[in-house]
């Protein structure tokens, strides 16, 4: 990791080139994974990203370059790229001096990955696979992996900040395909969170597979869902993909500071039914989307971005404040080194509300109720969303039917914000990776069931 | 790559193998140099430059594959990686097949013109330019386009303790546009890139301001079955999505149903796959894959009938067949330039055989709306209606549902141009389907 001599020297360098704000971002991660297919351990692998990314703003335009060449020649060269783009060349540069602040570690490790051997590992991935093949003789394929990371960074700038964090996050993933000879039906089950290899003492890893098994085994007698607008019900956990996808990507200062989202100009205003309050908690501990600081060196903070259905904040980064001339709200995030930080998610969900799950079923007289959510997409400018439905039934006269199969929902933010009518009451979450200009970063999604009065159902039927 | 450096990393990772009692080892070192600038509004918004350097090892051990990688690229690092890949080779079960690839007999190397990478000053340049253009093509044009130039260099070795040494160098430079317009209460957006030197600054900027002006007012068609054109773009996305189901590894471990068809009708007697790593209109040609061997062109799908699938060393010996240079690594199977083979109409003579229906644009959500196992997808779609032959209106706001192996049986026309756009390794004509699932209004 840098040392806060070579940080400030870094810092100097891109000064001298004009900028008027510069950072130096040091990673390194270690990444361990086994996989499992095909009734064996099939692969065990190691992997160490490691490098420096250098960032410096002149007002809000951004000069950033990043190396893996981690050599005293080799930084200093990543450091006169960044200053050359700049291209002003000063004579004297403000002062500053680097002062480390050592931040409280709200998301305590158990057991670290490095701790525990592959062969350990290995032994818990068969037992969620076993789980899976023992649940039904139609499961004839079931895949999985345990990946663990132990990230540690280092974040230097020119107003004298020189702080790190370490970030261990494990995630278990099983993939079952189950099979009637002329068609597959696939099912998974894939829980993380901040904390090391204790996640499964939150998690049996059987009961990890037996989830996907089960999925997989419901889904080979769904019947094609029916196409068109109707009303759906959205069960809790990565049901929340619909907020995340519909709204969360639109509050996010990369494309509202740009006026690139139709949340732009918004504040203050009712975007969404009075039942709805919309969350983005980076705070929760060893939550899968937690971290102690953004990856700008900012303390990890609450933010409610909705409140009974009025927008209150936005997601915003260093840029973003610039562009937004607002303060930051600590939501700075990249995959890596090799990444610029932008405004993103953390733990997103909508509170509970005040319906009773029982009644949200009940009301629909002919809708989807969708158990289990895929990802999904969406294009901030227009608001334009989709994602897939997992696991899906019909409805008819408040009864849960028969299993669909290759259902979508898609709609726009702005009406589906309106449409939430009923909120329930079960609020649980879920974890999914989100990939945006950034990289890809973890980040949970999460709700309680919720009815959208309509909205469009994409299915063959 | 500094070839001092390769050379004392091949003599930590030969050291080291020998001390950790590997019986072989395979080692890739991948090195990429990246620069860009963008604009935003009349001004340079960012400028940065990427130097990545990665190494992989793979060590065999009681006859077993363990693998580690580390962007760390130094001889200590190197005997580090053999020491940690013979650990991680101890706990996998599934043994190795085939011993490590000694050579191919003779390797095509694809002589094409390798761009140097663009300067500072000139992606300055060019992004400007392509913003000042953007704006003044359109008044609709707004706030929010963001042009860019961009480059890239790549360099690979590939060595491995039965003796293979193989390198492979690349570079591109493209710049794009990605455009927004607003007409009163209307918006949109959209984003198009381009080979530096196949389409001129103006041909980029025309391309995708008109696509994304033509957006404007679309709406909803009603629900029901209909006769579709999947445009090039959007088809080789789709089929980028479904490769995997043309993998023997797939085959293997029964996640496509095209398991035990080769030989066997799949799809429309027009329609052809091949996969070609040299084909011309094809970003890069590298000349081995994963494993070393040579690449060449095949036929996957012939006239409707699976031909083959693709296979890599330890796929091919499972199955009793030969590798077709598919290898991504020992145990993973990619395409290298996978296309649907063009047809015989213009891309205007194929809207007049669909006659009404409607010309697909663009499918949102495959990561998730679409499962390569069952093949079933249920996509957010945009594009036209078409009327008499003709567009007529922009559509949004509707799906596209269907099921992939039942959608290559209906194909009923094929345009006469395969697009790999600037970078993709797959390919495709316009595509017309008959009787496909759409949900709007």
């Amino acid at each position: 990791m840098i040392e806060k001599k070579i940080a400030s020297e870094l810092i100097s360098i891109v000064m001298r080139g004009g900028a008027d704000f510069v950072e130096v971002y040091s990673e390194y991660t270690k990444t361990d994974r086994v996989s499992y297919s095909n009734k064996k351990i099939e692969d065990v692998s190691d992997h160490v990203t490691s490098g420096v990314g250098i960032r410096a703003f002149l007002g809000t335009n951004t000069f950033f370059a990043s190396t893996t060449d981690l050599s005293d020649s080799g930084l200093r060269e990543c450091a006169q790229r960044v200053a050359q783009a700049v291209g002003k060349s000063v004579m004297t540069i403000p002062s500053f001096a680097l002062v480390e602040r050592i931040n409280p570690n709200i998301h305590p490790v158990k057991i670290l990955p490095a701790d525990v051997s592959a062969k350990e590992r290995a032994d818990i991935l068969r037992a969620a696979c076993d789980k899976a093949y023992a649940h039904s003789d139609k499961i004839v394929q079931v895949g999985g992996n345990i990946t663990s990371t132990d990230k540690r960074f280092v974040v230097a700038n020119s107003e004298g900040l020189f702080t790190s964090d370490r970030q261990v996050r494990t995630r278990i993933g099983v993939s079952a395909i189950a099979s009637n000879g002329r068609e597959n039906a696939t099912g998974s089950s894939s829980p993380g969170r901040s904390m090391g290899l204790e996640l499964f003492e939150l998690y049996a890893p059987e009961s990890v597979g037996l989830k996907a098994a089960e999925q997989a085994v419901t889904n080979l007698s769904a019947v094609p869902c029916p196409s068109g607008r109707m009303t759906v019900a959205i069960e809790n956990g990565f049901g929340g993909v619909i907020f995340h996808e519909a709204c969360g990507h639109s509050l996010e200062a990369t494309s509202v500071a740009i006026g690139m989202s139709q949340m732009a100009g918004k504040l203050g205003q009712t975007i969404a039914n009075p039942k709805v309050t919309a969350i983005d908690d980076g705070t929760i501990p060893n939550a899968w989307g937690s971290c102690n600081i953004d990856d700008e060196g900012k303390p990890m903070i609450k933010r409610v971005l909705i409140k009974d259905g009025v927008l209150t904040s936005y997601m915003v980064d260093r840029l973003g404040a610039r562009r937004m001339n607002c303060e930051s709200t600590a939501s700075a995030r990249r995959q890596s080194y090799e990444y610029e930080p932008t405004s993103r998610m953390t733990n997103t969900y909508i509170a509970n509300g005040p319906d009773k799950n029982e009644d949200i079923i009940s009301s629909i007289e002919y809708g989807i109720y969708a158990k289990s959510m895929g990802g999904g997409s969406v294009n901030p400018y227009t608001g334009a969303f989709n994602f897939a439905v997992n696991e899906g039934y019909l409805i008819r006269n408040g009864k849960i039917c028969e299993c669909v199969k290759g259902a979508s929902l898609i709609g726009t933010g702005s009406e589906i914000l309106q449409n939430i009518d009923m909120v329930g009451q079960n609020l649980a979450t879920a974890q999914g990776m989100c990939g945006s200009s950034s990289g890809s970063v973890p980040t949970d999604v999460g709700q309680p069931l919720i009815r959208v009065s309509e909205i469009t159902v994409g299915g063959q039927a | 790559m500094d070839k001092r450096l390769i050379e004392e990393i091949k003599v930590a990772v030969e050291k080291a193998a020998k001390e950790n009692g590997a019986e072989g080892y395979e080692l890739k070192i991948n090195t990429s140099t990246g620069v860009g600038a963008e604009a935003l509004k009349d001004e340079i918004s960012t400028v940065n430059y990427s130097r990545s350097d990665v190494m992989s090892v793979r060590c065999v051990k009681n006859n077993k594959s363990g693998y580690a990688s580390s962007e760390l690229v130094t001889p200590e690092e190197a005997a580090s990686l053999v020491e940690r890949a013979c650990d991680n080779a101890l706990t996998v079960e599934d043994e190795d097949e085939v011993p490590l690839f000694e050579g191919s007999p003779e390797y095509t190397y694809v002589t094409k013109e390798r761009p140097e990478m663009p300067t500072p000053e000139e992606m300055k340049s060019t992004a400007l330019s392509l913003q000042r253009k953007a704006y003044a093509y359109s008044d609709k044009v707004c706030d929010g386009t963001q042009c860019f130039m961009s480059g890239s260099a790549s360099g690979s070795v590939f060595l491995n303790s039965a003796g293979l040494s193989l390198t492979y160098d690349d570079s591109v430079v493209y710049y794009g546009a990605s455009v927004a317009v607003k007409d009163g209460e209307l918006a949109d957006s959209d984003f198009g890139i381009s080979l530096k030197g196949k389409e001129t600054e103006d041909e980029l900027i025309a391309r995708v301001v008109d696509g994304t002006l033509s957006k404007l007012g679309a709406e909803p068609v009603e629900s029901g079955k209909y006769n579709i054109i999947i445009n090039a773009e959007t088809m080789r996305s789709l089929l980028s999505v479904y490769s995997g189901i043309f993998s023997a590894r797939s085959a293997f471990l029964k996640t496509t149903l095209l398991a035990g068809k080769e030989g066997e009708k799949i799809a429309s007697d027009i329609f052809t796959i091949c996969d070609d790593p040299f084909h011309p209109n094809k970003y890069g040609c590298c000349p081995f894959d994963g494993e070393g061997v040579a690449v060449y062109k095949k036929n996957v799908v012939e006239n409707g009938v699976l031909k083959t699938l693709l296979y890599n060393r330890m796929y091919a010996k499972k199955f009793g067949k030969e590798t077709t240079g598919n290898a991504s690594s020992a145990k993973g199977v990619s395409p290298k330039g996978l296309y649907i083979e063009k047809g015989s109409y213009t891309s205007d003579e194929l809207l007049e055989k669909l006659g009404n229906g409607l010309y697909i644009t663009g499918l949102n959500g495959m990561h998730a709306g679409a499962n390569t196992q069952s093949g079933d997808f249920s996509l957010q779609a945009e594009g036209f209606l078409v009327e008499g032959g003709k567009k007529t209106r922009p559509v949004k706001n509707i799906t596209v549902a269907d099921n992939f192996y039942n959608l290559i049986k209906k194909v009923e026309g094929l345009s006469d141009k395969v697009d790999f756009g600037a970078t993709s390794i797959f390919g495709a004509p316009d595509c017309m389907f008959s009787d496909v699932s759409i949900s709007g209004k």
